[in-house]
């Protein structure tokens, strides 16, 4: 554990008690897309603005967290790390969503395919879809959803 | 301080020493550049053009210490590193070089550089990066070596495509 995350956790522990600590410390999940354009990633907060229908800007901060500023160089450099042009992550996540994008140029393909796990998803007591992380129930239901609105609109 | 001192046959190292540098990077030559580099390196690269850009207050999009730029060159020589998978085509010009002394004898080079990179990854584009690099150089051993790297790009806080490369 990165050095002053206890004495951090502590802190919060006094203030607001053990329970609601533990929540805003580990509950929800990793990674949140908030339709149709927020995107809540670990420690950064990303927006995705669309240009045009080949491209759109991917902008992304990372948090900093309220009267702990001893955090805030360990963030940074974890931004750096995942998120941006020149990170370890991005790129490479880039480059596989630009050859997707190609292929969504194809003149001969109707469909795409977003099936995956769609054998063993289920939705839960609070009416959210689950499945396995790997599975493609976040990209049904962010284009079900995006069907529902441009309908109504 | 300035110019004056730095002489004629240092300030022709330094130059070599800067193309030779850009060869490399331009070439994906990874352990070579690596091995440009000083034990306490910085390598840095803004996400401002701001003069006054602090990396521990505001974000960058490179600010490597020495074990982190060892990642990066790890990463590249894995082969999958898909961003630069096979590596960009890139030629660099260095120009407009200025070289002063520095604290503890360190040399500091100013120089413009022109980039093209041909991004061959996805989809052919041509990408022209430009910018300023301020290198502070050091003799380790006889030889020059980079203690820091900073490039301020023009566009630095505008979108910006890959920069997997070495920049």
């Amino acid at each position: 554990m990165p050095p002053g995350v206890d004495a951090y956790v502590a802190a919060l522990e006094r203030r607001d008690g053990a329970e609601t600590a533990r929540r805003r410390i580990v509950e929800g999940p990793a990674h949140a897309l908030i339709f149709p354009n927020l995107f809540l990633g670990e420690t950064n907060v990303a927006i995705v603005q669309p240009v045009s229908v080949e491209e759109c800007v991917h902008w992304h901060t990372p948090i900093f967290l309220k009267g702990a500023p001893q955090f805030n160089s360990r963030l940074l450099r974890m931004s750096e790390a995942g998120m941006g042009p020149a990170s370890f992550l991005m790129p490479d996540d880039l480059i596989v969503a630009r050859r997707n994008q190609a292929g969504l140029q194809a003149s001969l393909a109707e469909w795409i395919e977003l099936s995956r796990g769609l054998n063993r998803e289920y939705v839960d007591a609070d009416g959210r879809g689950v499945s396995h992380v790997t599975d493609e129930t976040t990209n049904r239901a962010l284009w079900r959803h995006y069907r529902q609105v441009m309908v109504e609109a | 301080m300035g110019r004056a001192i730095v002489s004629d046959a240092e300030c022709r190292a330094v130059a070599e020493f800067l193309y030779r540098e850009a060869r490399l990077a331009d070439e994906a030559r990874y352990a070579e550049w690596l091995a440009l580099w000083t034990d306490d390196a910085v390598y840095w690269v803004p996400a401002t053009t701001d003069p006054e850009a602090d990396p521990e207050k505001h974000l960058s999009h490179v600010y490597d210490n020495r074990t982190r730029l060892e990642t990066r060159v790890k990463l590249l020589q894995t082969g999958h590193r898909y961003s630069q998978e096979p590596p960009s085509l890139m030629r660099r010009l260095i120009s407009n070089i200025e070289v002063a002394k520095g604290e503890d004898g360190e040399l500091v080079a100013g120089s413009n550089f022109l980039l093209a990179e041909l991004s061959i990854q996805a989809t052919h584009e041509t990408h022209w990066w430009v910018g300023r690099a301020t290198h502070r150089l050091r003799r380790v051993d006889g030889e020059l070596r980079i203690r820091s790297k900073k490039v301020v790009l023009i566009n630095a806080a505008e979108p910006l495509p890959n920069l997997a490369f070495l920049i």
